[in-house]
């Protein structure tokens, strides 16, 4: 499999000035929106006293985007995005005009009176306009206005028309702030009364929603401003409702003869560039284990693999595998989860959580466990290390350790165990000692009796306190070595020395990706889909449905009543390995898709996973690539387990 | 002492006692400290933390990573666990 590098990720684009984009965070007490009167006098009222105060003004170039929880107030600047996490917010934004909505109101030569004065103190002179205060049945003209037809049915001639229909609170803010601690003052808080219910004309000019498509919709059903907004975009464009909002209410008003409130305010209550949204934001880390420089000595090609730089291959790839299978190879499993539990309720809380039996595994012994949601579908796999009789070392996949984290500690608490739990995973380093001559590799590092398979040990090996934990996911001899995470070169390279003239290489990913599949190991997530029960898995033996609860127990009660209707199963096939996704195929059917796909060297053969859509044993003669492939069994690799055990 | 949580301290240079027999207590060599003069906290270090800085413990992230700020008298340390620890110095160079 190639992995494509994120190294490919192109850069977000700087912005329009030329730089990237900065977000400021900041704190304060108050935050302020606006700056006219109102604005101003609350923010002088509540500077004082030692209470922070940010304020911001669209009129200074500060436009806020939105008010999410916390609360905290987003802004474009002309210095970039500013976040201000704050206890309190003002909305002081003012109100806007009633315009009018009528037949011919997007003529030319309509002003509103707000408007109007805006021109007049720039020095454009209107001439003499003709000033109306209640809503006209329309206007006439071509492209200006020529006439204004009045509701008495009045025409009178005028080629500009200012209209004053009074104002309305601009609280879009103040409602996305709803359940917060946001308040609204001045005009803000002050309702407008609703204009008379439109009959014609474009009820939105942002969006161009005309009352005609509004009782379409309304023809279709549609009773609720929500839905209305929904189904004709009418309040979703650049003023978010300023203009038709107060008409929308006042068209359901008269259809429902009831009260409507305002819809929903949600962010962005302003444009804004990708850049700008984007400001701030940093890549998800990848983090290194405290080998990932002994990696690039060796000359791996490193890449990312489940949250952390991983060695993805090493400079001699087929040395990497047969080091394996014949003689000893380490590999760095540093990035497993690890967790540690303790206390009275430990076994009662593992019980519940694990679908496996938990109380009857001896202290120093090592159980391989899956990890079901609700629903019985599997989450993660790991195991469980019995420490002592209250006492649990926990494994994780490298990538599910931190959800897994989250989710044993959310049960924990659900159940109000009483246990303790310490997450290691990122203060330990692992490294698995795998291969025929790994238990003579660790001798040489002072381990005489190495734990049998399935056990575990705490011993030092060369000198490094370990704790030896026996598994097989390569299907040789394997031994993990869980040390304190600055020990982790010392051993590494203690063990490189060591096994020299064992004929030591150590393996990267890529290696380990095809020694698990001869094993038929799945990997969560890979192999597995997000409907996947231990039943169309194959590992119903995991799931022992004879305790007396588990978290998914129900749910694989109920299904596993259900027919089989996919599983996950072993396919071989001749000549090099299909891409994973590949399509199996019944003839012209698709039946299924390949989800890993490997050449087994020691095999002679392709080896592979792949889902199965029936609960049926597949017919013969199915391809896969345009060549044939059949179900085997798997493992396909020393199906008796006899190397892992030896 | 650190406390990160009700249930979870890290106990920096020495050694612990600790009254609860079910208790996990396990030496840690899992963390990176960057230590940080007042100034570079302020100028630096601020401007990168989604958290108000203020004296004592802090907690969130820095530069985008999960981590600690203690801010005590003139020096401060930042910090963070040690597969972070690279990854939150080039974020800050």
């Amino acid at each position: 499999m190639e992995v494509k590098s994120q190294r490919e990720t192109p850069f977000l684009p700087i912005g329009p000035n030329g730089r990237e984009i900065e977000l400021q965070t900041l704190f304060a007490d108050v935050v302020v929106i606006g700056q006219g009167e109102s604005g101003t006098a609350v923010a002088a009222a509540e500077g004082t006293g030692g209470v922070s105060v940010v304020t911001f003004d669209a009129n200074r170039g500060e436009e806020v985007i939105g008010i999410y929880a916390g609360p905290t107030v987003v802004a474009r600047t002309t210095s970039g995005m500013k976040s201000v996490q704050c206890r309190r917010v003002v909305v002081a934004t003012g109100s806007s005009e009633e315009h009018p909505i009528c037949p011919g109101s997007e003529l030319e030569g309509i002003f509103t009176a707000g408007a109007a004065a805006l021109l007049g103190a720039a020095g454009i002179d209107l001439g003499d306009p003709l000033w109306i205060s209640e809503h006209p049945t329309r206007f006439e003209g071509d492209r200006r206005v020529e006439a204004v037809v009045t509701r008495s049915g009045e025409r009178i001639t005028a080629s500009t028309v200012v209209v004053d229909f009074g104002r309305h609170p601009r609280d879009g803010l103040f409602r996305m702030g709803h359940g917060l601690p946001v308040e609204a003052v001045g005009s803000t808080s002050t309702p407008g009364s609703l204009p008379p219910p439109p009959d014609a004309g474009i009820i939105c000019p942002c969006s161009h929603v005309s009352v005609a498509d509004l009782e379409a919709v309304w023809s279709r059903g549609f009773r609720h401003l929500e839905l209305l907004k929904r189904a004709t975009l009418a309040g979703t464009g650049t003023c978010q409702g300023a203009v038709c909002l107060p008409h929308l209410r006042s068209y359901l008003a008269d259809k429902l003869q009831t009260t409507v409130e305002a819809f929903t305010a949600r962010p962005l209550s302003r444009q804004a560039t990708m850049v700008e949204v984007a400001a701030g934001f940093d890549l998800p880390a990848f983090r290194r284990t405290a080998l990932h420089d002994e990696h690039l000595r060796l000359g791996a090609h490193m890449d990312r693999f489940g949250g952390w730089w991983r060695p993805w291959r090493y400079p001699d790839r087929d040395a990497e595998y047969w080091a394996v299978r014949t003689r000893v190879s380490i590999g760095d499993v540093s990035t497993l989860g690890k967790m540690e539990i303790s206390g009275p309720g430990s076994v009662d809380l593992l019980e519940r959580l694990y679908p496996c039996r938990v109380a009857d595994l001896r202290p120093g012994r090592v159980r391989y466990a899956l990890l079901l949601d609700e629903r019985g579908y599997v989450l993660d796999d790991g195991l469980i290390c019995r420490l002592s009789d209250d006492r649990f070392f926990l494994t994780f996949t490298s990538g599910g350790a931190s959800f897994a984290e989250m989710w044993v500690r959310d049960w924990a608490e659900t159940f109000g165990a009483d246990v303790r739990i310490l997450d290691r995973t990122m203060a330990l380093g692992a490294i698995n000692v795998t291969g025929p001559m790994a238990a003579e590799l660790l001798g040489r590092g002072g381990l005489a009796e190495p734990p049998a398979y399935l056990s575990h040990t705490d011993r030092d090996v060369f000198g490094v306190p370990c704790r030896i934990v026996r598994l097989s996911f390569t299907g040789e001899a394997s031994f993990e070595l869980h040390h304190g995470f600055v020990e982790s070169v010392k051993l590494w390279r203690a063990l490189e020395e060591a096994g020299a003239d064992l004929g030591l290489y150590p393996h990267g990913l890529d290696a380990l990706f095809t020694l698990r599949l001869e094993k038929g190991h799945f990997i969560v997530g890979m192999d597995s889909e997000a409907d996947s029960t231990p039943r169309r898995l194959g590992l119903d033996w995991a799931a022992r449905l004879d305790k007396p609860d588990f978290v998914g127990k129900q749910a694989l009660v109920r299904t596993n009543r259900l027919p089989l209707n996919k599983r996950l199963l072993g396919w071989e096939m001749q000549g090099e390995a299909p891409i994973e996704g590949a399509i199996l195929w019944n003839d012209e059917e698709p039946v299924g898709q390949v989800t890993s796909a490997r050449y087994s060297p020691v095999l002679g053969k392709t080896v592979m996973l792949g889902w199965y859509r029936s609960g049926d044993e597949p017919p013969p003669g199915l391809t896969c690539d345009g060549r044939a492939v059949h179900h085997a069994h798997h493992p396909f690799y020393d199906p008796g387990g006899e190397r892992a055990r030896a | 002492m650190l406390r990160f949580a009700a249930d979870d301290a890290l106990v920096v240079g020495g050694d612990v006692t600790v009254d609860d027999p079910a208790a996990i207590t396990a030496h840690d060599t899992g963390w990176v400290a960057l230590r940080l003069s007042e100034s570079a906290l302020f100028e630096a270090l601020a401007p990168l933390c989604a958290f108000e800085l203020r004296s004592g413990l802090n907690q969130g992230m820095v530069a985008g990573l999960p981590a600690k700020v203690l801010v005590e008298g003139d020096e401060s340390l930042v910090i963070v666990a040690a597969p972070y620890a690279q990854e939150l110095m080039e974020r800050m160079a």
